[in-house]
């Protein structure tokens, strides 16, 4: 049973943020746990574990300390409703219109997509004024943070046509590429490049290679040429060792 | 905010690795009677140096690296190719693996510690490769996987189990000692009322997670206005949405 | 009490269990699947040594190896299929089977009349071939049962 509530969790982080993060799998579930005991792997004991499965998702990232601190082994997740798209539409990068709240009607950038929540966070729009106290004895300094929008409801794309709202509908081109086009006018809005970045860099092309990568043309050099052979006999035959004995038959039960 | 200058402070480095190393080293190298070892002394000194990380990634709060080697890159390398990345993949993990437990003895934050599953990753598919490479051979040749046979059994007490078969000399009728040790039999009449109450267990969860469910999509049907519907039914067949779209109860607080 | 038989406490017991203890070392070891292995079985109370199972590993030479444990992200996507027998056949049998056809060099069950060194490999021969090394065997992952095996009992 338990063992289905982990998978469920790490389910649901979005592709989105897997792909800005650039880590492996196993090291995001790793680190979304917190498990105190595990039973040995043995056959006399049934697989269980004692500790935090189920975390709530907010603006931190689920793998950072942050996270961490909100979601303590005491503290209990509610349930949170979260509607599931199939097609997910905006990106980081996007020109997007905020249609609730203190700036409704005006225009900004994307700066953040939180998946797991269908939320957006839009560049200098929907700010929250609070306080913050950081020394003793000083007044305490003011901070502007942006709050999420939900991605259906208090959000949408922009026409580059026309600078207006509209709405969407992934089509496929003539040469085969899935594109975003308005209803309105037809017209493709394209993906942004600011949503191909990722933590270690920019773009694929402006990285910077550190000293433990393997660099391209390594990586994509073909050298394997098929014999019929196991992978164990060709190093044998590529060191030189020679053996004439053949295991004695034997039964398997 | 206050949370990160604690963390900052908590990260700072003490020189504690140079002192270690120089503590164990220190005696060997200024010792008279090494002078014979001089043209080794360099080179056994590299090699184990090799276990830790380059020194000018030493009190670093984070180090970036690449990322892992997959399955599709793989299969274009020839065997000795692979023979060697395994072990350059290897010595990488030992290294990470000593730097992880220092970290740990001395109470400081590992740097970028997704680095271990970033190389297990690469080892991964490398051994997934050599593994295609060898049932392809043994498939052709013989109709057989090469590999350790296994077969799903049942438990003394009724439950199946995955057996991983053994290499014996002598055939199974005559071995008496493993009829002793490996049970794969039982006796349904002895095992009906653990067997009973077990898969009473085992539908008592899954009631629980359907009911679940059928909470979960009541409650994004009440707070949502248009929400997929064909999607939610891909992702929760089980769940009756039909029944659910349409009852009074699911009308929320909204003009219709 | 002075059952010390069945204890793995070397310090404790008799002098005679003590004497016994240097001709006949107990087992202490637990027996593991995973891990290092002892090259060898318990005969009773001694072990004994079998030089075919003490693991021979063969490193090879780095010296001037361009690879490096991690990939760079400059890399172009490559795409590559699984490698199956199917493969293997097109590659090694395929061209020869083709000539012998057009050739007219076929039996009438379709054997080939020349046939190369590969083609007259048998079934027991390539097992053998294979066998020789001496490697450790790979394993199904398979550990826990699923859920409907669990429900279903036959």
């Amino acid at each position: 049973m338990r063992l289905t509530f982990i998978l469920q969790d790490f389910k649901k982080v979005g592709e989105l943020t897997k792909q800005y993060s650039n880590l492996p799998d196993s090291y995001i579930k790793r680190s979304m746990e917190q498990i105190i005991y595990r039973t040995p792997d043995k056959p006399n004991y049934l697989r269980r574990s004692v500790g935090k499965k189920q975390i709530k998702f907010t603006e931190n990232r689920p793998w950072t300390i942050q996270s961490k601190l909100e979601n303590t082994l005491f503290t209990k997740t509610p349930v949170i409703y979260v509607e599931p798209i199939r097609d997910w539409s905006i990106f980081k990068g996007d020109r997007v219109e905020i249609l609730v709240g203190r700036d409704k009607g005006k225009q900004g950038i994307v700066i953040q997509v939180i998946q797991e929540r269908n939320w957006v966070l839009v560049g200098n729009l929907n700010m929250k004024i609070t306080t913050m106290k950081m020394f003793k004895r000083k007044p305490s300094t003011v901070i502007r943070e942006e709050q999420p929008l939900r991605v259906t409801d208090q959000v949408s794309l922009i026409d580059p046509s026309d600078m207006l709202p509209c709405k969407i509908e992934w089509r496929y081109t003539e040469e085969g590429e899935k594109v975003r086009v308005s209803l309105r006018s037809g017209r493709i809005i394209p993906i942004p490049i600011l949503a191909k970045e990722t933590y270690d860099y920019k773009t694929r092309t402006s990285y910077e290679e550190k000293d433990k990568d393997t660099t391209a043309d390594v990586v994509s050099k073909i050298t394997f040429t098929p014999r019929l052979c196991t992978f164990e006999m060709d190093l044998m035959d590529k060191v030189g060792i020679k053996e004439d004995r053949i295991p004695s038959p034997v039964y398997w039960y | 905010m206050q949370m990160k200058l604690y963390i900052q402070a908590y990260y700072k480095f003490n020189p504690f690795l140079s002192n270690c190393i120089r503590s164990h080293f220190g005696p060997l190298l200024n010792s008279p009677n090494f002078a014979s070892f001089c043209t080794t002394r360099e080179r056994f000194n590299k090699n184990l140096m090799e276990f830790f990380e380059d020194k000018k990634n030493w009190g670093k709060d984070e180090i970036r690296s690449g990322r892992s080697w997959k399955t599709d890159e793989l299969r274009i390398k020839s065997n000795e190719d692979l023979h060697k990345l395994w072990y350059i993949l290897l010595k990488e993990k030992n290294m990470l693996l000593t730097m992880e437990h220092f970290y740990k003895e001395n109470y400081i934050l590992f740097p970028s510690p997704e680095r271990i599953d970033k190389v297990e990753e690469s080892m991964k598919n490398l051994e997934t490769v050599v593994r295609e490479r060898n049932k392809a051979y043994y498939m052709l040749e013989t109709g057989e996987d090469g590999e350790r046979p296994g077969v799903m059994v049942h438990n003394a007490i009724g439950l199946p189990m995955y057996h991983k078969q053994e290499q014996h000399d002598i055939p199974k009728y005559e071995n008496i000692q493993w009829k002793k040790n490996n049970v794969h039999e039982f006796d349904y009449e002895e095992c009906r009322e653990f067997l009973k109450l077990y898969r009473e267990k085992i539908r008592k969860e899954d009631n629980y997670r359907r009911k679940k469910n059928n909470r979960y999509v009541k409650g994004l049907l009440k707070r949502f206005k248009n929400v997929d519907i064909d999607y939610l039914k891909e992702i929760y067949p089980d769940v009756n949405v039909d029944q659910y779209k349409n009852h009074d109860f699911q009308i929320g607080h909204w003009e219709v | 009490m002075k059952n010390f038989n069945k204890f793995t406490l070397i310090w404790r017991g008799t002098e005679y269990e003590k004497k016994k203890l240097k001709e006949y070392p107990a087992r202490l070891e637990v027996e593991r699947e995973h891990g290092v292995r002892h090259p060898g079985y318990w005969a009773g109370n001694k072990f004994v040594v079998i030089p075919e199972a003490i693991p021979d590993i063969i490193v090879p030479d780095l010296t001037n190896c361009q690879f490096k444990p991690y990939v760079s992200y400059r890399t172009p996507d490559i795409s590559q299929g699984e490698f199956t027998a199917e493969d293997l056949f097109n590659e090694i049998y395929s061209e020869k089977i083709e000539n012998d056809f057009k050739q007219n060099k076929l039996n009438a069950e379709g054997n080939s009349l020349e046939p190369s060194e590969e083609e007259k490999l048998t079934c027991t021969e390539a097992f053998n071939n294979a066998r020789k090394v001496g490697s450790d065997l790979f394993s199904q992952d398979r550990p826990y049962p699923t859920r409907e095996e669990l429900l279903n009992l036959d």
